[in-house]
């Protein structure tokens, strides 16, 4: 209960910018049975959102339900991230250099009003997207589309791209109406950051070429989405999906008796214990808990030691703090989540080792430290972080470490970590798209992460540069994952961060449901997939 | 009696002299109403000013925030750029034409959040306070006239054991007795997921279901909130019980009682008659506080029971330091407060005259 | 109910403050180590079972006591300084200054309790004498009118000018006079905040906004059982010791008050 201002999103932000990935219905694997006419769906989650424009959002809640409303060119289907799927593109080239992509557009895809989806309305999406200048247009930034026909986009990078398939299923760049939208304010001009009015007509109206529109969002309380009668692929399962605001503890309770067709989306850790066996459970591994520790022997003689961040790293009780996160939780490997491409693999388990840690203190000559250790005073996934950081403590307690515990709410938090003061501290983190590119940038000596730790040389910098520059110059996802997993174990050997657990998301289904399934895609949940049970 | 004998005869002559004695009267409590209430946005304003944080990264976006002619727009709206007390100005004048600001955390007007919030919270404070009153009244006036005896003794206990009691704590008990072993209620939130919520008109769901005629919904409303309501409950009736019971016992130790007693009227008249209304206005004005601190006391409460009401929007502002919604909860439980204690005070001015002249 | 109930209140009261402190004799177990047997239920190794870090409760409830009724007397005991000098204040010296602090009580009156202290420590962060500091903000008005109140029944009794006459100074005045006699309902008031200060800061604490973790607090041992109430143990007993230490406090106060006759409020 503590703090109960569950932001998951929010707390994606503290990664430089940020946010998950693509909207869209998928076209494949969905359970489509047309299933009765007044069928609903209810969708039990913590809520987190401000707003349901697709060029603005960047929460979870918004995304589960962006995604059900607007398509985008490609899609990730099920719980496959590998590989970006056809969508309202029917088929995509990439050029060897990674830096040209031919999107050629299906036939007969229509908006929720009948009007056909076209080039114009995809390149003026992604315009839009770029010029709000919002949370995700930063990995969108290099990008230029052009429409060379009715039915073909080009896609141009300035550097070399390959994640740019990828970009291209984010909510964030899901295709709207241009001519509906445009008649409300919309604007892809340069200075729609301040000339766009949209965001409050796409608060109350869906403009996309989805499987389901919006009938009603009450923020804080529900958002109601109706099957779009024009839906220009299968028809889902459920005719009405009310996406509801439920907190954590209470998701369990109604789970437990859910007899209707009901999903939980923040159900994990020890919330699972004790369900009904008929509930399906559907998880992946796509969240790490890391800490950090500023270099800075200004801000801290302890903190800026790399003999100390070695000695931490060997006095984490690992297999115990996965323990917290129950079912879904993963022993520490990498700071790449392992339901994304590029994560270390089973047998690469960090391992504790108080003897070695008490040898490296006493090498550096910290007798005793002791160090400030903030974090936000949030419930992430149903595990209050207070009682993750309560482990680190009291495991390094173990080790001879005083670690003093300074719980923050999330804005102070967020300001004393973009502060670069803190000496140390801990956060969870999600990718912001289903690639490790966003983390390698921001989290390498001179990306904006490093940079609050002030770490530019030493501490394992050279090392985990030159991976970081083997990432970012190889043009296939294949070339890409190998420098992932050379990154990271370069991280793991010296460096400012020190990776704690990884945690899984979770969708629950009633025994009402089938394909109920959680994807790490970025939207949670495919609601046109979720089917019923016969 | 003696005293209202007095007062009667003395009416007609005094009639004139009262009436500006009461014009006098009302107008220093209107006074100082006004300035408490001008006093809680200086109170409220100085606080928000300890809240850690640049007001105006928080209230912008990145974009906004990279936008030199927004983030002098927003300077200039709050008058960020003057000295503090031209800010707390600023603020008033902002404040005088019902701009409360905006929310950090909904992206919305303080005002329209209240506006949401508030009702959730009368609708489980005004059933609250009746049950309340009811049963203190009751319980209270039971155990003034049984005095020193052993039922008196277990009320005793009994109110000091629902003060003593956490109400968070019997809030969690609450649930897991009632939800999650008994199953037999509902487990927080305002309705059932099935439900939508009636159109609005009072913004009370189970009032406004009933409006719209929706039985079902009327009904299921009231079962979430039974609980909340039972809990809040406990803590008020303790209060009352002990209040009733002492100013019922103060009141049988007047002479006219005694008399009444010895002129033979029989018991239940005494009680109605004498009792009761001798210790009317100072019920009123208990439950009349009682209704204004529940107002925003409810935080725990609601905490527990994820009700979306006043407390829980203060509780929520608070611990994302949302600035504009913290100094908006502050006032607007300060103006309930005050103004409450206003009527109380205008009430017992109008009836009793011997106040006014205090 | 008197004489029983006050020696039972009396001796509850005393026994809390033993365990708090005996706590590091007579708990089984240290409250901040961790285990990996975690969330058990009460045992005979564990009578009030353990916590999701695979704490002992009953240690950590015993424990609590060390921070709960320390945390709460310096609460009622700064109030009660801070609200009885500056009602001293209002009641001697009267007018403009008495009317100011006045209305500074009528202010505070007006925000509930707990959402004022909520408000403070969000404002200052959350730490035990940010608690402290916030609650002693919302109390001492009460010990100001009290005391306030037990001034001017001094000058009323023309007490006060007859010294002035005698040529005795006004500080020797407060000192000799004006204190002593308005200790006795300060004292009082105090025993009966004492019970409410504990409940506040359980509050407080069960919102995050007291003591930091790991420290064994009863209001966030509660929180942290309320995050999965099917584990009733680890938020039961911490509230009953909540429930027993308050409830004792109330008692107590009660029986003084009766005994001297004092108002409350």
């Amino acid at each position: 209960m503590t703090l109960r201002s569950t932001t998951p999103a929010a707390v994606r932000v503290l990664l430089a910018a940020t946010l998950a990935v693509a909207a869209t219905a998928c076209t494949a694997g969905r359970n489509g049975s047309s299933g009765s006419s007044t069928s609903t769906l209810i969708v039990n989650t913590s809520f987190v959102y401000k707003t349901l424009d697709p060029g603005r959002a960047y929460e979870q809640t918004g995304y589960v339900a962006l995604h059900a409303m607007y398509d985008s060119l490609l899609t990730f289907t099920g719980t496959d991230v590998e590989e970006p799927k056809p969508n309202l593109a029917e088929s995509y080239t990439a050029s060897d250099d990674a830096k040209t992509f031919t999107f050629t557009l299906r036939q007969g895809a229509t908006f929720a009003d009948g009007t056909p989806v076209t080039a114009e309305d995809v390149v003026f999406s992604l315009n839009r997207l770029q010029n709000l200048k919002g949370s995700s247009a930063s990995f969108f930034s290099g990008l230029e589309a052009t429409a060379k026909d009715a039915r073909t986009v080009v896609i141009t990078s300035e550097e070399p791209n390959p994640t740019v398939p990828v970009l291209m299923a984010m909510p964030a760049s899901g295709i709207l109406n241009r001519k509906l939208v445009t008649q409300h304010g919309a604007t892809d001009g340069e200075d729609a950051a301040t000339a766009d009015k949209a965001q409050q007509y796409l608060d109350q109206a869906a403009a996309g070429s989805g499987p389901y529109v919006l009938e009603r969002n009450t923020p804080g309380s529900e958002i109601v989405l109706k099957a779009n009668d024009k839906y220009w692929g299968t028809k889902p399962a459920y005719s009405r999906v009310v996406i509801r605001n439920m907190d954590v503890q209470n998701q369990k309770l109604t789970m437990t008796r859910a007899t209707d067709a009901e999903i939980a989306l923040d159900l994990s850790g020890k919330f699972l214990d004790g369900l009904p066996e008929t509930l399906s459970i559907s998880q992946k591994q796509d969240t790490v808990y890391f800490a950090f520790l500023n270099t800075d022997p200004a801000v801290s003689k302890v903190s800026s030691n790399p003999k100390f961040a070695q000695a931490m790293r060997a006095a984490i009780d690992y297999p115990g703090l996965a323990a917290l996160f129950g079912r879904g939780g993963g022993t520490a490997r990498g700071l790449v989540a392992p339901a994304y491409p590029g994560a270390l693999g089973e047998g690469e388990e960090l391992k504790r080792d108080v003897e070695k840690a008490k040898r490296l203190l006493a090498e550096a000559g910290l007798n005793d430290p002791s160090v400030e250790f903030i974090y936000p005073a949030i419930t992430y996934r149903g595990v209050d972080l207070g009682t993750v950081a309560t482990k680190v403590q009291g495991d390094a307690a173990a080790a001879g470490i005083d670690i003093e515990l300074t719980p923050l709410p999330l804005t102070a938090f967020l300001e004393r970590y973009r502060g670069g003061k803190a000496p140390m501290g801990m956060t969870p983190q999600s990718l912001s798209y289903p690639r490790a590119e966003s983390i390698v940038k921001v989290m390498s000596p001179g990306g904006v992460n490093a940079e609050r730790m002030n770490w530019s040389k030493g501490y394992g910098a050279e090392e985990a540069g030159a991976a970081a520059k083997e990432f970012l110059a190889a043009t296939t996802d294949a070339a890409r994952n190998e420098a992932a997993v050379k990154w990271q174990r370069a991280m793991n050997t010296d460096s400012p961060y020190l990776l704690l657990a990884s945690n899984s998301g979770t969708v629950v289904g009633s025994p009402a449901v089938t394909g109920a399934e959680y994807t790490p895609a970025g939207w949670t949940v495919d609601l046109a997939a979720v089917g019923v049970k016969k | 009696m003696l005293l209202r004998s007095v007062l009667h005869r003395s009416v007609l002559h005094r009639s004139a002299v009262l009436r500006s004695a009461l014009l006098r009267y009302v107008l220093r409590r209107l006074a100082i109403a006004a300035g408490l209430l001008l006093g809680s946005t200086l109170v409220g304003f100085a606080l928000v000013q300890a809240v850690p944080g640049d007001p105006v990264a928080a209230n912008l976006s990145d974009q906004a925030l990279g936008d030199p002619a927004a983030v002098a727009a927003f300077r200039a709206k709050w008058g960020l750029d003057r000295p503090l007390p031209m800010q707390y100005l600023a603020y008033l004048g902002n404040l005088l034409q019902g701009d409360l600001g905006t929310s950090q955390q909904t992206g919305r007007p303080v005002l329209a959040d209240l506006l949401d919030h508030v009702p959730a919270t009368i609708e489980l404070v005004l059933p609250a306070i009746v049950l309340s009153v009811v049963l203190g009244t009751a319980i209270g006036m039971y155990a003034a006239l049984r005095q020193g005896r052993a039922g008196d003794q277990a009320v005793r206990v009994g109110a000091l054991l629902g003060l003593s009691t956490p109400q968070f704590w019997l809030s969690v008990l609450a649930l897991y007795l009632f939800f999650y072993v008994l199953g037999v209620s509902p487990n927080g939130g305002r309705l059932s997921p099935q439900f939508s919520p009636p159109p609005r008109v009072t913004g009370m769901y189970s009032l406004d279901a009933l409006l719209a005629g929706q039985l079902d919904v009327a009904w299921d409303a009231v079962q979430h909130i039974a609980l909340p309501v039972l809990v809040l409950s406990v803590v008020t009736t303790a209060t009352l019980v002990r209040f009733v019971r002492s100013a019922i016992l103060e009141v049988l130790r007047k002479d006219y009682i005694a008399a009444a007693y010895a002129k033979g009227l029989p018991a239940r008249t005494v009680l109605l008659r004498h009792l009761l209304r001798a210790g009317l206005v100072q019920i009123i004005t208990m439950t009349s506080l009682a209704f204004a601190s529940m107002l925003a006391g409810t935080v725990l409460v609601e905490s527990v029971f994820s009700w979306p009401g006043v407390g829980e929007y203060a509780y929520a502002s608070a611990s994302a330091l949302d600035r504009p919604a913290i100094l908006g909860v502050c006032l607007f439980v300060a103006a309930v407060y005050i103004v409450v204690n206003l009527a109380v005070d205008l009430l017992y001015g109008v009836a009793d005259p011997r106040i006014r002249l205090t | 109910m008197r004489r029983p109930l006050v020696l039972i209140a009396l001796s509850v009261l005393g026994a809390w403050l033993l365990l708090a402190v005996l706590a590091g004799v007579v708990s089984p177990y240290d409250p901040l180590a961790q285990s990996a047997d975690t969330y058990a239920p009460p045992s005979a190794a564990h009578w009030f079972g353990t916590d999701e870090l695979g704490r002992d409760v009953l240690s950590r409830v015993v424990h609590g006591a060390r921070l709960s009724i320390p945390l709460a007397l310096a609460v009622v005991v700064l109030a009660l300084l801070l609200g009885g000098l500056l009602g001293l204040i209002a009641g001697y010296v009267g007018r403009a200054v008495d009317e100011v602090i006045m209305r500074l009580t009528d202010l505070v009156f007006a925000f509930p309790q707990i959402i004022l202290a909520m408000a403070v420590t969000a404002a200052f962060g959350p730490s035990p004498a940010n608690a402290v500091l916030a609650l002693v903000i919302v109390s001492w008005p009460v010990y100001a009118r009290v005391i306030r109140g037990a001034v001017l029944g001094i000058r009323g009794e023309n007490y006060l000018g007859i010294a002035r006459m005698l040529g005795v100074g006004p500080i020797t005045v407060l000192r000799r006079d004006v204190v002593p006699n308005s200790v006795g309902p300060a004292v009082v008031l105090a025993t009966l905040e004492l019970g409410n200060a504990v409940l506040l800061l359980a509050g407080l604490s069960f919102l995050g906004l007291g003591p930091r973790p790991p420290a064994a607090e009863w209001g966030a041992m509660i929180a942290l059982g309320a995050a999965d109430i099917s584990k009733w143990w680890v938020s039961v007993f911490p509230g009953l010791a909540i429930l027993t230490v308050v409830l004792a406090c109330n008692i107590l106060g009660d029986a003084i008050r009766d005994r001297f006759d004092v108002g409350h409020r």
